[in-house]
């Protein structure tokens, strides 16, 4: 039987080949963590576009976020009396009027139209209104399915009506609504696809299959979702509290994130504004568990690794890590224990979720959190965490951002994933050169 | 069109199920018999269901346990989704058949896998348990498997596989999107190896529309390696997948299915084919996709989906895996049973997507010239 390399992964292990920060590879882009040949162009983040549980609008968002806003609350959409949760994070002040080119696609399923309207928002953010060869990369977990809750609870025929049953529509749609003429694709990799679209797009761009991907997540409340983590005892009652000791489990979410990523050479001829470069990626899998993660973090601390060592940064140049960070007892600790693992030897960085604001909106929360690493990087804030007020002294072994917010102007910022199935991945994002 | 710079990649392993039966051979002979049968142009005729009632959709005849790889256990074997076991069984037959040791560097090999419909049936158990009050769909095992990644992530459990573990939830051209996806892995240098695949079994959009669905997986094992003659890396036999080129209806004036037919020929430096094979073309569309295939190739055209029905996730990959077996598969001996013939060297493969977006690929033996 044949190896399937002759060396080594320089990412695994217990040393981290990163920290030296003498990789030539990150000198071009998104590298690739096994020092991959086809990445040669840096990718960059021109444009933002939010809907959340904290408004529509990234401003709306991050005045939320580091104010020390909690977006989840009662759900109404259906009832929440068998679950064991009646709280959610529900999109607020979302007008298909206002957010959609076409109202008319509000007969659409709600994820759809919100990948509409965060990709419209982001492409408006970057200045890109006119279409043309750009594509869209978007991740999720239950895809349209929701929509079929809601056409069942309607009484109507859910098979007469498949706007359901296909679930590339959600790149698709965006695609044809905003005139986007580039490759589509919808990634459901579990809860780590908001961050496998983008890092899907980078290599896109980074390896000139195309200069500009609109990408991200976008996910809708489902009341599946409420019944399956009921039944995983995995709700909490009231709020979300990562890293806390009294954590109760998750709140269910919604919603839909949008970033332009371009190449940096198209960003800078026509002026725009970048917000960050996409540095590093990689993705790894536990192999463990359909549920329950690796009791030592190994694939989300092999891909930090990973994603570090190709954007050529040493572990000590992050200053922000957006934890996955979700306020269930089991992988708080262990996502925790990784971080510090990985960081150890260095300062460290600051760690917050946000998922104690905006819940869990499963393929968009990737998305969300690589806003909030743009923003981070952008503005020297980073997001706190308001539910938090008695740290697990298993989390304590990394530096919790607590309050509101951190006024802490960060280099480079990183971005974890993971979920169901034992998926993944880390985004690296640095400062604009 | 999507712009082609991913390299060529080796084709180390294959693996299917479907209609036709377990393997490569097996697909090869039910589209001979099918094809044998037909005439060229296939007529538009051949979506056998009519109805929402209809269940005459070509099924899977499954072995309880997969011919190649570790055994599954009991428990995996008594939970897994009927999508989930049938992606084991065409996966596990790749990867035995490119001899890959998984365990000697567990992250080196990444899985990318198609699906338009993994999980639908047990997320609307998960609905309705909720709704009754029932734990019959929610309980911790059958829930979790209601999204799209339950195949690969159950995959790569059983098989130790570390690697990247991407799903993609797509509609009729899933099996080549995933290729694609597969090859970029491969062109950013993230992985070594990735098996590529899909899996789809039936929904209620079996029914819809008079199209005939069918239930398949299937699953390829690339490993980087361009040029031809095996010049960088890959051995000089074998067969070599081209670049996976996308034509969306809206980027060009052309036909997507020509536009992505003549993209992959150029992106394979070939003038002509031996051989195209559809896999995931609708009845009422394939009159006019053979109208536009004629104006750029002057080759047969076969069509897996006549063998196998419609299998979204699946289809792109059950046409490469076709081609690859016409052309001698991993070892680069050319078949010699049905549809074989000894002068076949580059097979065009072409699925089309729902919204009318095409892909293609061209499968060559030895080595694509680019």
């Amino acid at each position: 039987m044949a190896a399937l390399l002759g060396d080594g992964d320089p990412a695994v292990g217990g040393s981290d080949p990163a920290v030296g920060g003498s990789d030539p590879v990150g000198a071009g882009g998104v590298a690739a963590a096994r020092g991959g040949s086809g990445t040669s162009v840096e990718v960059v983040v021109t444009g933002l576009g939010v809907v959340s549980p904290l408004g529509c609008g990234v401003g709306e968002f991050w005045d939320g976020l580091t104010g020390g806003a909690v977006g989840t609350g009662p759900v109404d959409r259906f009832d929440t009396a068998p679950y064991g949760s009646r709280n959610g994070g529900s999109v607020r002040g979302f007008d298909p009027c206002r957010h959609l080119p076409d109202p008319t696609l509000s007969r659409l399923p709600l994820a759809v139209q919100y990948a509409v309207a965060a990709g419209a928002a982001a492409l408006d953010d970057a200045g890109l209104t006119g279409g043309g060869e750009v594509g869209v990369c978007l991740g999720t977990v239950m895809g349209t399915r929701p929509h079929l809750e809601r056409l069942l609870r309607a009484g109507a025929d859910a098979y007469a009506d498949l706007a359901w049953a296909g679930s590339a529509a959600l790149a698709d749609v965006p695609a044809a609504v905003l005139g986007l003429t580039g490759p589509t694709v919808v990634v459901s990799s579990g809860c780590s696809a908001g961050n496998d679209a983008i890092g899907y797009a980078a290599d896109l761009v980074a390896g000139g299959q195309v200069d500009c991907v609109v990408a991200g997540g976008a996910e809708e409340l489902s009341e599946a979702v409420f019944a399956l983590f009921t039944g995983l005892r995995a709700l909490t009652p009231d709020v979300v509290r990562p890293f806390d000791a009294r954590r109760r489990g998750i709140l269910p979410a919604e919603g839909a994130a949008a970033l332009v990523l371009e190449s940096a050479g198209r960003a800078a001829a026509r002026g725009a504004r970048v917000y960050c470069r996409v540095a590093g990626y990689a993705a790894a899998s536990d192999a463990h568990h359909v549920t329950a993660p690796h009791p030592a973090g190994r694939a989300v601390a092999h891909c930090l690794r990973a994603a570090l060592h190709g954007a050529g940064l040493p572990a000590g140049a992050v200053g922000y890590v957006s934890a996955h960070g979700t306020g269930t007892p089991a992988s708080d600790g262990i996502e925790a224990a990784a971080l510090a693992g990985v960081f150890a030897g260095s300062p460290g960085p600051a760690v917050s979720s946000v998922k104690g604001a905006l819940g869990h909106a499963q393929g968009a929360a990737g998305a969300l959190e690589a806003v909030v690493c743009a923003l981070a990087l952008d503005t020297g804030a980073l997001p706190g965490m308001p539910t938090l007020t008695e740290v697990d002294p298993a989390c304590a072994v990394v530096d919790l951002v607590r309050g509101p917010a951190r006024a802490q102007p960060v280099a480079a910022a990183a971005s974890v994933a993971f979920g169901f199935g034992g998926s993944a991945s880390a985004l690296v994002f640095g400062s604009p050169r | 069109m999507s712009r082609v710079v991913a390299s060529t990649a080796v084709l180390a392993g294959l693996g299917a199920v479907s209609a036709a039966g377990c393997g490569p051979a097996a697909l090869a002979a039910a589209v001979a018999r099918d094809h044998s049968r037909g005439s060229v142009p296939v007529p538009p005729e051949y979506a056998w269901a009519g109805g929402r009632d209809a269940v005459t959709a070509p099924a899977v005849e499954l072995p309880a346990v997969p011919p190649d790889g570790p055994p599954v256990a009991p428990r995996l074997a008594r939970y897994l989704t009927r999508e989930g076991m049938l992606f084991l069984h065409a996966a596990t037959a790749a990867l035995a058949a490119a001899g890959l040791d998984v365990g000697a560097d567990p992250h080196g090999l990444g899985v990318v896998c198609a699906t338009a419909g993994a999980g639908a049936r047990e997320y609307l158990a998960t609905y309705r348990s909720g709704r009754t009050g029932t734990d019959t769909g929610a309980n911790p095992v059958r829930g979790p498997q209601s999204s799209f990644n339950s195949p690969a992530s159950h995959l790569s459990i059983h098989l130790d596989i570390q690697g990247p573990c991407l799903t993609l939830a797509t509609d009729g051209a899933g099996g080549l999107v995933a290729l694609r996806h597969a090859q970029t892995l491969l062109h950013a240098g993230r992985v070594a190896a990735v098996l590529a695949g899909g899996v789809d079994t039936f929904t209620p959009r079996t029914w819809a529309g008079g199209r005939c669905h069918g239930e398949a997986a299937a699953a390829v094992v690339l490993r980087a390696g361009g040029g031809d003659g095996g010049g960088d890396g890959g051995p000089a036999g074998g067969v070599r997948v081209g670049p996976v080129v996308s034509a969306a209806p809206r980027a060009t004036g052309a036909a997507p299915v020509a536009a992505a037919a003549r993209a992959a020929l150029d992106a394979a430096g070939l003038a002509r084919v031996d051989l195209a094979v559809t896999a995931s073309i609708p009845a009422e569309r394939f009159g006019a996709c053979r109208a536009d295939l004629a104006g750029v190739l002057d080759a047969e055209v076969v069509a897996v989906e006549r063998a196998t029905g419609l299998v979204p996730g699946a289809a792109g990959v059950l046409a490469v895996v076709l081609a690859a077996h016409l052309l001698g598969g991993p070892a680069g001996a050319p078949a010699t049973g049905p549809l074989g013939r000894p002068a076949l060297r580059h097979v065009l493969c072409l699925a089309v997507a729902d919204t009318g977006a095409a892909h293609a690929v061209v499968v060559s033996q030895g080595g694509a010239p680019r």
